[in-house]
């Protein structure tokens, strides 16, 4: 199974003839359309690739299923048990899902489902973000007017930007007391954030 | 022990820090000394004397107060003749050596000193002194050239001694030294709240003109996310900060939570690195 999904990410080969590998790896293609940002992965290639037998509407029919209990699956974000009694109450309704292809979900879910939770928790941010930042310390050792300053200052680069756009570069110059200062207010942040998390 | 021992010297060193001679005859008045309020008219006519030799101008201020305490000015704005202001054995420039006794007698009001003090820590934060230097002229009987004497020599003394980083430079040194040049006792403590204490100007600001911006104002919110167009529970925390800059611009950006540990790690590693730094020997080299 994880070799069918690893053949989906590479330029997919040939489908095998079983009938729950070309499933796995329709899931692997929509997941990398909607969740992983690949638009590459169009509904022609993957009926091509994986169901060349299937008729277009047949196959689309069979696509937007899939991509709608995915769907519900990530928006709830599903624990196993969860996962389970929407997967069984699918099988039992009229016009759903096979108890393999049940299998194959959850399977394919197990195996997507922290990466796909980040994802969707990216989509749902696209102010600036920091990205990444860069430091040094310098040793400023004379200028003009001091003779002797000899205090080390750190410069902070901070690269801000929206998702997919061009970011920023924040440059900024902090003494020692400043950098203690900001290291205090982040222990605050942390502090926060861990009587938030363990009260919910 | 030892330390202690050689710090008088070393100190006297670095307040009578030598500067290129060409700026010295030109930008550097020459810090002169205390002389008892009882001179004779003696010495009183020494002094002119004193006045009128080009190398070497001197003369000192007296205060109303009971105790008598008495400040002097800095003189020495002449072209440096041969030999004058010169360093001496000890270190000090010639000039800052006690001489004959002789003296001027200025009547400077106690009141008056403290807006000598405020003007000069102005003038040492780099603002526009022209208008209270006016109102002080004014209020007393200095002459204009006293007065400039006595401003330009505490902007001097002050500016010396505001070099120093404050990690080496210690107060009992600075009032030591203040001694040496016979600062009276009520303007030692003056002198010393401006290097030390809360009244130090924020000359930093004046010196690193040349800096890049630095944070003025930090503002962050956890924010929780409950439900978003893609997820129906989010309950994700992320971190919403503000920066003000001190150039006046702000900035605002999320940090995801993986990010934040990832900067408050840097931050602490930041200060680290600087303590080491401090610790380093280098940093303790004096000139």
């Amino acid at each position: 199974m994880a070799a069918a999904e690893q053949q989906q990410q590479q330029p997919p080969p040939p489908p095998p003839p079983e009938g729950c590998r070309p499933l796995s790896a329709l899931l692997g293609g929509i997941a990398q359309a909607a969740y992983y940002g690949k638009a590459g992965i169009t509904e022609e290639l993957l009926r091509r690739q994986l169901y060349p037998e299937a008729a277009p509407e047949e196959f689309r029919a069979l696509r937007a299923k899939m991509g709608g209990l995915l769907q519900s699956i990530a928006s709830a974000d599903m624990d196993l048990n969860q996962l389970e009694a929407f997967l069984t109450a699918q099988t039992k309704k009229q016009g759903g899902i096979t108890s393999d292809q049940a299998a194959v979900i959850a399977k394919f879910w197990k195996n997507h489902r922290i990466k796909i939770r980040e994802s969707l928790i990216n989509q749902s941010r696209w102010d600036n973000v920091l990205k990444n930042m860069n430091w040094r310390v310098d040793l400023k050792s004379q200028s003009r007017h001091i003779d002797q300053i000899n205090t080390p200052v750190a410069i902070v680069e901070m690269e801000l930007g929206k998702n997919g756009q061009e970011s920023e570069f924040l440059c900024l110059e902090f003494d020692e007391a400043k950098v203690n200062q900001m290291l205090k207010k982040l222990s605050e942040i942390e502090e926060s954030m861990t009587s938030l998390t363990q009260a919910t | 022990m030892e330390t202690s021992l050689q710090e008088p010297v070393q100190s006297q060193r670095r307040l009578t820090h030598p500067e290129p001679p060409q700026l010295r005859s030109i930008s550097t008045p020459r810090l002169l000394f205390l002389i008892p309020n009882n001179a004779t008219p003696l010495q009183r006519s020494e002094l002119h004397r004193a006045l009128r030799k080009p190398q070497l101008r001197k003369y000192t201020v007296k205060t109303t107060g009971p105790a008598a305490s008495v400040t002097r000015g800095a003189a020495g704005r002449t072209q440096a003749a041969p030999g004058g202001g010169g360093q001496g054995p000890g270190g000090l420039p010639a000039a800052a050596r006690p001489r004959q006794p002789a003296s001027i007698f200025l009547f400077v009001k106690e009141s008056c000193i403290g807006f000598l003090f405020t003007v000069t820590v102005n003038a040492l934060e780099g603002k526009d002194c022209k208008e209270s230097v006016k109102l002080i002229a004014e209020s007393t009987n200095l002459s204009e050239e006293q007065l400039a004497f006595l401003i330009s020599g505490m902007y001097t003394l002050l500016r010396e001694a505001l070099r120093l980083p404050l990690s080496t430079f210690k107060q009992e040194v600075f009032k030591e030294d203040l001694k040496e040049l016979r600062i009276p006792e009520d303007f030692i403590a003056d002198f010393s709240s401006i290097v030390f204490g809360n009244r130090r100007p924020v000359s930093e600001g004046t010196a690193q003109r040349s800096r890049l911006p630095s944070v003025q104002d930090f503002k962050w919110r956890v924010d929780v996310a409950i439900s978003t167009s893609s997820l129906a529970r989010a309950l994700q925390p992320s971190i919403l900060m503000l920066l003000k800059l001190s150039d006046g611009t702000a900035h605002r950006f999320e940090v995801p939570v993986a990010k934040f540990q990832e900067l408050r790690y840097n931050v602490a590693l930041i200060l680290k690195e600087m303590n080491d730094l401090e610790k380093r020997s280098i940093l303790k080299i004096q000139d």
